[in-house]
């Protein structure tokens, strides 16, 4: 990944050696990292130059890790990961719910970000509809202008709710959504806190996709989050 | 005067002499009949002899022919101390006063304890008083009709005796007006009727204004007396209600109930003539504690066996009093020496959650019969607001330890977390510098790799540093801390602590004023180094490079040296100075990367206590913060 089209990582934290070595692990994988030691820093590095991935600590002091993802999802789909210990479990779910796409707990492990980072990259240049409007996921298509759902050549038969719950997470892919978020989109705001008919309604996507996948490619398909949400695992390339 | 006795000689019941009855049945007779003489009959000792019926543990006084003769009426006979406590409203020659079977040795209420005693025999005073009114009423008339009569020739003038009826009437009431009228009618008749001084009656007109004036007189005093009873039941419930309203108000402005209790207690004793009044806390009388009291006669506490109850709801929702039987037979019940038989002990339990919260308990002198209805309905509101009052404050009480314990668990989520971000923070950064080493992409030069490994190193040694202070706290929290004092001279102390704090201070001015008669402490040395060490290290990373440290040791007497370290630095706000002890205590300005865990200052109090010493914190004058510890220092002797 090293030439001129080197993608750019905002990392924001403010322990300064884990944005030492952050920052240098990225860089190493050839990333241009710019660094924020708070939140203001981040906003203002955000300005000067859109960076493709923001890397946020939850914990800053003064402006708070929440307060910098409302600002970014104002104009912005840049694909936010964030870095949370674990007294901040409350606010990793309230960051999700504002848009962030993913999280890692201190103390992760490089490798482990290296591969989230990856990922969203990946998601964030596809997988993008082609031109028949269709996005595909390994063996799954979703085409999403005539609502229909294949694997391979066999047609899904999912109802309107379903299919809907699926453009999401497929629209998604590599994000981890989070229940609430699943639920404003596909049966609106009211039912926010109605977590098991996501419960039910993946459990019936799963059936209708794995009895149109005799060969179970698609068996991981849809990832549980166990008490955060679901994310479409995209397989590796 | 009445007299009730037994009859001399009946032998024909079954009779004997029981002393131990006929002691325990000395009680009250009270007769109240249409003859007003009747009433004066303060008290009666009754049945000398008594019938004993086998099985039946009382009994009967037997009255004579002769009283009974006088008694036409008895409306209300009773024992106080005996068994019999009932009502009979007709005594024939040789009847049975009571043949009540004494109830089971039981515990239980008994009839009711209603025996409505005249107001003129508790009082003979007002008799006195009424007597007094009566006759001077009607010398004054009869002085004005014999002015009118046979100094100005008028022919009737009985009109005027109406006039003593009506001032007798407003004065005392329609009883008292009646006999008026009755005695204007006997003076009338008897000084100004022809013929005069006899009872006889010569012509019919006379004979008219003779009874015109008793119908009158007795109309007039029935009006009048109406109108005075009227009055003197307001009078009566404007007393009840300011004492109720005083009581309530002395409630509502206390804190706590207990301290409106003495006062509250004293209005009650007043206005309902008690001996004594006490409140006692507990579900039962056995188990109650007395939570205060008013006993200006020191009566002290009577048991609280044998008791009048009031009976809130009694009949028809009118409180009454009941008597409760002693729960062991009178013989084997000790005398004791509280049991005063000159006073009632009366019981009104207050209603807690579940059942009974305590009651409040009084005595009151016998001879004042029962409380009145008035005095009653006054001293239940009091018990019940008495009651309300507890409760109330039981409730505030559990408010506060949920409070509390709400806010110790607040606290202690917050420290959790605390502790968790200040492990995960050094472990985060170890993890992701090791992982940069161990990848085979980065292609790092030998200088880029020792960087890594020296953050690796330092972030190990802060993880260390706050592993070492959450295993002091937690020894100093569960009071595992044990000093293990010697004699410690303060310069010895300050020095090795210099000594290895010099690399800190770098180029800083560090003051050590030692000038007063040098300190030997009786410390813990490992203890004292470890404190002095935190407070200045403490002084030293939090303060900017150029401020002043300052360092003072000197005795304080007593037994004690005390040691001062100061900086001028920013200091804290005068609010938090007392919060720099607490555990994770930050400064508000701190910044996450020169912070400590907020263990420190903690740690120095913890261990400052286990050697016996005290510690504080204030302005100091290098407008930083100034931390004293007062130490035990050791004798002059050197022990």
């Amino acid at each position: 990944m090293t030439g001129p089209m080197r993608p750019t990582v905002l990392v924001v934290e403010d322990d300064p050696a884990t944005l030492r070595a952050v920052s240098a692990g990225l860089d190493g994988h050839g990333y241009a990292v710019v660094r924020a030691g708070d939140g203001e820093q981040a906003l203002r590095a955000w300005e000067l130059g859109r960076p493709d991935l923001v890397l946020l600590d939850l914990g800053l002091p003064a402006m708070s890790g929440l307060d910098v993802i409302r600002r970014l999802r104002r104009d912005a789909a840049t694909p936010i990961l964030i870095l949370s210990a674990r007294d901040q479990e409350r606010d990793k779910v309230e960051a999700l719910d504002l848009g962030a796409d993913d999280y890692v707990t201190k103390p992760f492990g490089m490798a482990e970000l290296q591969s989230r980072v990856h990922a969203l990259l990946r998601r964030s240049a596809g997988p993008a509809a082609d031109q028949g409007g269709v996005v595909r996921i390994g063996d799954l298509a979703v085409d999403v202008a005539r609502h229909e759902v294949r694997v391979g050549s066999k047609p899904v038969p999912l109802t309107l709710r379903e299919f809907e719950l699926l453009r999401v997470l497929v629209t998604h892919a590599g994000s981890l959504v989070t229940k609430g978020r699943i639920l404003r989109a596909v049966w609106g705001t009211a039912y926010a806190e109605e977590s098991h008919y996501v419960h039910v309604y993946i459990s019936q996507i799963r059936r209708k996709l794995s009895e149109a996948d005799p060969k179970g490619t698609l068996r991981t398909l849809i990832v549980a989050e166990p008490g955060i949400g679901y994310r479409i695992q995209m397989p590796k390339a | 005067m009445l007299n009730l006795v037994a009859p001399e000689n009946d032998g024909d019941s079954q009779q004997q002499d029981d002393p131990e009855l006929a002691s325990e049945n000395v009680g009250v007779v009270t007769c109240m009949g249409g003859v007003p003489a009747m009433r004066v009959v303060p008290r009666v000792r009754v049945v000398p002899r008594v019938l004993v019926v086998p099985g039946v543990r009382v009994v009967a006084g037997v009255v004579s022919a002769r009283s009974v003769r006088r008694v036409p009426s008895v409306r209300c006979v009773r024992f106080v101390h005996g068994v019999f406590h009932g009502w009979i409203s007709m005594i024939l020659p040789g009847s049975i006063l009571a043949t009540r079977p004494a109830p089971d040795d039981r515990p239980g209420l008994g009839p009711p304890y209603d025996a409505p005693v005249a107001r003129f025999i508790r009082d003979p005073a007002r008799l006195a008083g009424i007597l007094l009114w009566q006759a001077g009423a009607l010398a004054a008339a009869t002085t004005l009709v014999a002015l009118l009569i046979l100094g100005l020739g008028a022919k009737d003038a009985s009109a005027v005796y109406l006039l003593a009826v009506a001032v007798v009437a407003i004065r005392h009431g329609p009883l008292a007006a009646a006999g008026t009228a009755l005695a204007s009618f006997v003076l009338y008749n008897y000084l100004f009727i022809e013929p005069r001084y006899t009872f006889a009656v010569a012509s019919p007109d006379s004979l008219i204004t003779l009874f015109l004036l008793l119908g009158l007189g007795i109309l007039i005093g029935q009006l009048a007396g109406a109108q005075h009873d009227r009055a003197e039941e307001a009078t009566r419930r404007e007393h009840e209600a300011s004492s109720l309203a005083l009581i309530a108000r002395a409630l509502a402005s206390a804190r706590r109930t207990n301290d409106a209790l003495p006062l509250l207690l004293q209005e009650m004793a007043g206005s309902a003539h008690l001996a004594a009044v006490w409140v006692g806390l507990g579900p039962t009388p056995a188990q109650e504690q007395t939570l205060a009291s008013h006993d200006p006669k020191a009566l002290g506490p009577a048991p609280a066996a044998s008791h009048v109850l009031l009976d809130p709801h009694g009949s028809d929702n009118q409180p009454r009093w009941v008597r409760l039987s002693a729960p062991t037979p009178a013989t084997d019940r000790p005398r004791r020496a509280a049991e005063d038989p000159a006073r009632v002990l009366h019981r009104i339990v207050m209603a807690g959650e579940s059942g009974a919260a305590g009651s409040v308990w009084f005595l009151r002198d016998l001879e004042l019969g029962r409380p009145s209805p008035a005095e009653t309905r006054m001293l239940l509101a009091a018990a019940e607001q008495i009651a309300q009052g507890i409760r109330r404050d039981r409730l505030a009480e559990q408010a506060t330890e949920l409070e509390v314990a709400i806010r110790s668990d607040e606290l202690k989520t917050a420290l959790l977390d605390s502790v968790s971000h200040d492990l995960r923070t050094p472990l985060a950064s170890i993890r992701a510098a090791a992982g940069n080493l161990a990848d085979p992409e980065l292609a790092w030069s030998v200088e880029e790799q020792r960087g890594a490994a020296r953050d690796i190193d330092e972030q190990a040694e802060r993880l260390s540093d706050l592993v070492t202070a959450l295993l002091d706290m937690s020894r100093i929290r569960s009071g595992a801390l044990h000093s293990e004092p010697e004699v410690l001279p303060a310069d010895d102390l300050v020095r090795g602590v210099l000594a290895r704090t010099l690399e800190l201070a770098g180029n800083r001015r560090v003051e050590v004023d030692v000038s007063g008669e040098e300190p030997l402490l009786w410390v813990d040395p490992i203890f004292a180094d470890q404190v002095l060490t935190n407070l200045v290290e403490n002084a030293l990373v939090h303060t900017p490079a150029e401020a002043p440290i300052r360092l003072m040791t000197q005795r304080a007497g007593d037994g004690r040296a005390r040691i001062v370290v100061e900086d001028g630095g920013p200091g804290v706000e005068d609010a938090d100075v007392d919060r720099v002890f607490e555990p994770f205590y930050r400064g508000s300005g701190a910044d996450h990367a020169t912070a400590g865990a907020g263990l420190g200052l903690a740690i120095v109090r913890g261990m400052v206590e286990a050697m016996g010493g005290k510690v504080a914190a204030r302005r100091s004058d290098l407008g930083g913060l100034a931390i004293e510890l007062d130490l035990p220092a050791a004798s002059e002797a050197g022990e």
